[in-house]
């Protein structure tokens, strides 16, 4: 260590002193600074349009943004083609533009999109590692409770307006397909539709939602938006400038765990190519609609309802609306207005969101985790505005003894007809099994069963109910084709009088292995091949390393074309990616390949990938690249001591600007110090008023080294710089200088 | 009160005292020539750099920060203490063939350059000569230095830079000097003492 000139006892280095901007909890101005405005632009001549605005939020050090997807690519409602991203430079103060901003990471259904800071406001391109970001952790939003009171945080409006919080209370969960976890938070507060896109957070502080609602079409005349910007250049700021879509009240969050996949895909820089096969059959034609509206207590396994219903005992606390849809697309709005005896039920209601299912199929909404008061309940539809479909149901009074079917399980029957295998995919064959629970029927009471094929019915029974088989019980039924049962979706449907009392889809597909069906085969992990049918190419295995591309690819057999399906990817346990398609491919096939690109290098990792169907896992695959393990980023967490302060003139006070703070780690004293680009922990350069802050968080109880070296100045340097427990956060600092004379 | 006597004669020093004058005036002169000497020391001290994987051996100044294997450069260093910008010398390396020209080096650079680097101008193109003697290539620029913390009010800060284009065989050496445009002038020895020390 070449000595430095003056070596001053900490006690004189460090003068703690109030904080710059009067902030008492640490974690609130971290979410704060972590909160930005995103605005959507694009250019009408010369002059950039704002076109759309929303609310995001920080997520890791290096600038990637979680927000909504519906204001990050151009549609009808938000037609700009550029992101820019504005912070909080002033507490108080309206966000600032700072950046340029490009999507990672989109999923249109799930309404999330990651974007990645790439540069300046003025095009210039950010040097890789650049930036250190103050940012949020996500938390876990599967442990929320009902009642728990949370804050959500963004920016209220389009005008001047700063950053801003809301509390407000959990009173629901909404559950839907593809998951067991809730897909909805419905929280009871005053939030505003500009909000959507920001955070909710958790008393810890962690992020634990996404606040999200669909702006409305932009309509002047209706009121529906805000002109901004004299567009057209008329002089004028009127209706007939670019207006600016506003959302409607927000009470619903999207759980942060649905954004984990995209965010651990964003930070490891993986992109997914799918082939042109998963793209949906033929055209989406029509307006888009629901039928077949009908309630169900329970889901089960397959996502399938239990029973259906057509009144509750008082005391429930589950239920669940099921319907048919067609003609869906990622664009469709839908809104779900929830009353009881009239009265809106802002617990149970949606509001608009886009739409995360596919084209066509059964879907539900719904919850088994809060108790639905006795009342009326009248459900109603909406799609794209419209009216599209509505349900009562009443809840209340004891459970009466009325007959019922429920449970329907399909399979291959064993020679006591209990069937056999996963029980909702079945292999193809001549003979479908069902079956069912029976409770309360009373003889000669009529029942009707029906089978469908791809929505067409193929077959139909009446009968009378025979008390042989008792009045409550477990009863198979079948259908038979000698020539053979194709392969796609099947309904069966059982009516009690002219009513519905149970219904269930399975799926007919693949060859039979034993009682389960053999679909996927040959699933494996090759680097190199990225188009289907191309074949085969070696397992990556070790020598996978340093590739840009990892492929997942299997064989498959008898699959008809809209049979939905879903292919997940992990890595080291963790999905990056959950998708679910309507297979579109031929029937059978070899070497689809779904590719995984590396913006440099596939990282080191167990990558696994697993292909399902009605939520049963039918086929996987692994794979180990480089040592089998992601590497473990020091400086994901965003937790630790955020450092700032002030260094000044000794004598006149006044601040000093563009002089260097050094943090040295811990590994190195002011001794050992070398002045070696990797002995220093973190660098910070004053502003024109004296102030720095360390762009990373330091460690609790961990002695660092801190040098000033600024010329005309008497240089300083402190070892053993150390911040206890008890040390405040953020840690504010004014650090005199003496003037070299 | 009593006037001194000015007119009384003062009495010769002795040998004793004129030694002891003497000695003083030698000592001072003596400690301000060491003084001298030590500076001259501190200032033109330098700190051996040498990487062995591309062929460089380098001197710095004490003080200024080490860093090795960047993006764009074999190894960089600057001097932390400048106000404002960090000065910076850094050396990067770039293939060449018989074709390739000092253009094509400076397009690129700047090419790169003007993706990232704010307001990034070329002054002009040069002749620079080395410590050697020998005439070679010189690129002078400017760009604008803003800070990166978006939660700062930093002022932008004019820098003013130097490639230096040296051709080594199959590869081209493009030494880099910045600084604030107003010390540019001021801190160019820094340039000239490490042209001195480079091998190649």
């Amino acid at each position: 260590m070449r000595r430095l000139v003056v070596l001053l006892p900490v006690c004189l280095l460090l003068v703690a002193g109030g904080p710059l901007v009067a902030q008492p909890d640490a974690v609130t101005e971290r979410i704060r600074q972590a909160t930005v405005y995103i605005l959507q632009v694009r250019l009408e001549g010369n002059t950039p349009v704002i076109t759309c605005t929303g609310s995001g939020t920080v997520v890791d050090r290096s600038g990637l943004i979680l927000t909504n997807a519906h204001f990050t690519q151009p549609n009808a409602t938000c037609p700009g083609d550029a992101l820019i991203v504005a912070f909080t430079i002033q507490g108080g103060q309206a966000p600032v533009p700072r950046y340029r901003a490009e999507v990672a990471q989109l999923d249109e259904g799930l309404d999330i999109a990651l974007l990645r800071i790439t540069s300046q406001l003025d095009g210039r391109l950010l040097e890789p590692g650049s930036l250190a970001l103050p940012f949020v952790e996500p938390g876990d939003s599967d442990s929320l409770a009902l009642d728990e009171t949370l804050t959500v945080t963004g920016f209220p409006d389009v005008a001047d307006d700063p950053v801003a919080s809301r509390r407000g209370t959990i009173i629901g969960f909404s559950r839907e397909p593809g998951a067991t976890s809730p897909f909805w938070i419905h929280l009871q507060a005053d939030i505003p539709g500009s909000m959507t896109g920001g955070g909710a957070y958790n008393q810890a502080g962690r992020l634990v939602g996404i606040p999200t609602t669909v702006p409305r079409m932009a309509d002047a005349a209706a009121g529906t938006c805000t002109a901004l910007q004299d567009s057209n250049r008329d002089g004028l700021l009127n209706r007939e400038d670019l207006c600016l879509p506003r959302g409607s009240a927000i009470n619903l969050l999207r759980p942060v765990s649905h954004a984990l996949p995209l965010l651990r895909a964003a930070s490891l820089g993986l992109g997914i190519e799918l082939p042109a096969q998963t793209e949906a059959p033929g055209l989406t034609t029509g307006e888009p609609g629901v039928r077949r509206l009908f309630f169900a207590p329970a889901v089960n396994e397959a996502g399938m309802p239990n029973t259906v219903a057509a009144r509750l005992p008082a005391g429930s606390n589950s239920l669940y609306l099921f319907f048919d849809y067609y003609n869906m697309t990622s664009d469709t709005v839908m809104e779900l207005r929830v009353t009881r005896d009239g009265v809106p039920e802002p617990g149970f209601s949606l509001s608009p969101v886009r739409w995360r299912g596919e084209q066509r199929g059964m879907w539900y909404v719904g919850s088994s985790v809060q108790p639905w008061p006795n009342g009326v309940y009248d459900f109603a539809l909406s799609l794209d505005g419209r009216s599209a479909g509505n349900a009562r149901i009443v809840v209340g009074g004891g459970a009466d003894p009325v007959p019922t079917f429920s449970d329907l399980i399909f399979g291959i029957v064993d020679a006591r007809g209990t069937p056999l295998g996963n029980g909702f995919v079945l292999p193809a064959g001549n003979i479908a099994n069902a079956r069912f629970i029976y409770r309360n029927m009373r003889e000669g009471l009529p029942w009707t069963v029906i089978w469908y094929y791809n929505g067409i019915e193929v077959a139909r029974t009446q009968d009378l109910w025979s008390l042989q088989d008792g009045e409550s019980g477990a009863r198979t039924i079948q259908i038979e084709e000698p020539e053979g049962l194709p392969p796609g979706v099947w309904r069966l449907e059982l009516y009690i009088e002219d009513k519905l009392a149970a219904t269930s889809d399975f799926i007919i597909a693949g060859t039979q292995s034993g009682v389960f069906p053999q679909i996927f085969t040959n699933a494996r992990f090759t680097s190199g091949v990225v188009a289907t049918g191309t074949g085969n190419a070696a397992d990556p295995g070790q020598s996978g390393a340093g590739s840009e591309t990892l492929a997942g690819q299997f064989d498959w057999q008898q699959i008809a074309a809209g049979t939905p399906w879903r292919l997940r990817f992990l890595v080291d346990d963790e999905a990056f990616l959950d998708r679910s398609f309507l297979w579109s491919a031929a029937s059978s096939g070899r070497d689809f390949a779904a590719a995984i690109r590396s913006s440099a290098t596939i990282p080191d990792g167990t990558w696994s990938m697993q292909l399902l169907v009605n939520n049963v896992l039918l086929a996987s695959a692994e794979t180990q690249v480089g040592i089998g393990r992601l590497f473990v980023d020091r400086l994901a967490g965003a937790g630790g001591l955020r450092l700032r302060g002030r260094i000044i003139d000794g004598q006149s006070g006044a601040g000093l600007p563009g002089v260097t703070f050094v943090l040295i780690t811990e590994d190195w004293s002011i001794d050992d110090f070398e002045w070696r680009e990797d002995q220093i922990f973190a660098t910070a350069r004053t502003d024109r008023h004296g102030n720095f802050e360390v762009p990373r968080l330091l460690r609790r109880n961990t002695d660092y080294s801190v040098i000033i070296n600024a010329a005309g100045w008497l240089p300083l340097a402190a070892d053993a710089y150390n911040f206890d427990d008890n040390a405040p956060d953020p840690v504010d600092l004014v650090i005199p200088l003496t003037r070299d004379r | 009160m009593a006037l001194p006597d000015l007119f009384t004669p003062v009495r010769p020093p002795g040998p004793r005292q004129r030694w002891a004058s003497l000695l003083v005036l030698f000592l001072g002169i003596g400690g301000f020539a060491l003084g001298m000497v030590m500076r001259g020391q501190v200032l033109s001290a330098t700190i051996p750099y040498s990487n062995l994987q591309a062929g460089i051996d380098a001197a710095y100044p004490p003080g200024w920060l080490l860093e090795e294997a960047g993006q764009d450069h074999v190894f960089r260093i600057r001097d932390l203490s400048a106000p404002g910008f960090a000065t910076t010398l850094q050396v990067a390396l770039f293939p060449v063939n018989d074709e390739s020209a000092a253009r094509n080096i400076f397009d690129t650079l700047t090419l790169r350059r003007a993706r990232t680097l704010a307001a990034y101008f070329v002054v002009d193109e040069e002749l620079f000569q080395l410590p050697n003697g020998l005439l070679t290539n010189a690129m002078r620029y400017t760009f604008v230095s803003t800070g990166e913390n978006p939660f700062l009010s930093s002022a932008p800060v004019l820098v003013e830079g130097l490639d230096v284009l040296i051709f080594e065989r199959d590869q081209a050496l493009v030494i880099t000097f910045r600084a604030r445009a107003d010390s540019f002038e001021r801190d160019f020895p820094h340039l000239q003492r490490f042209l001195q020390n480079l091998e190649f």
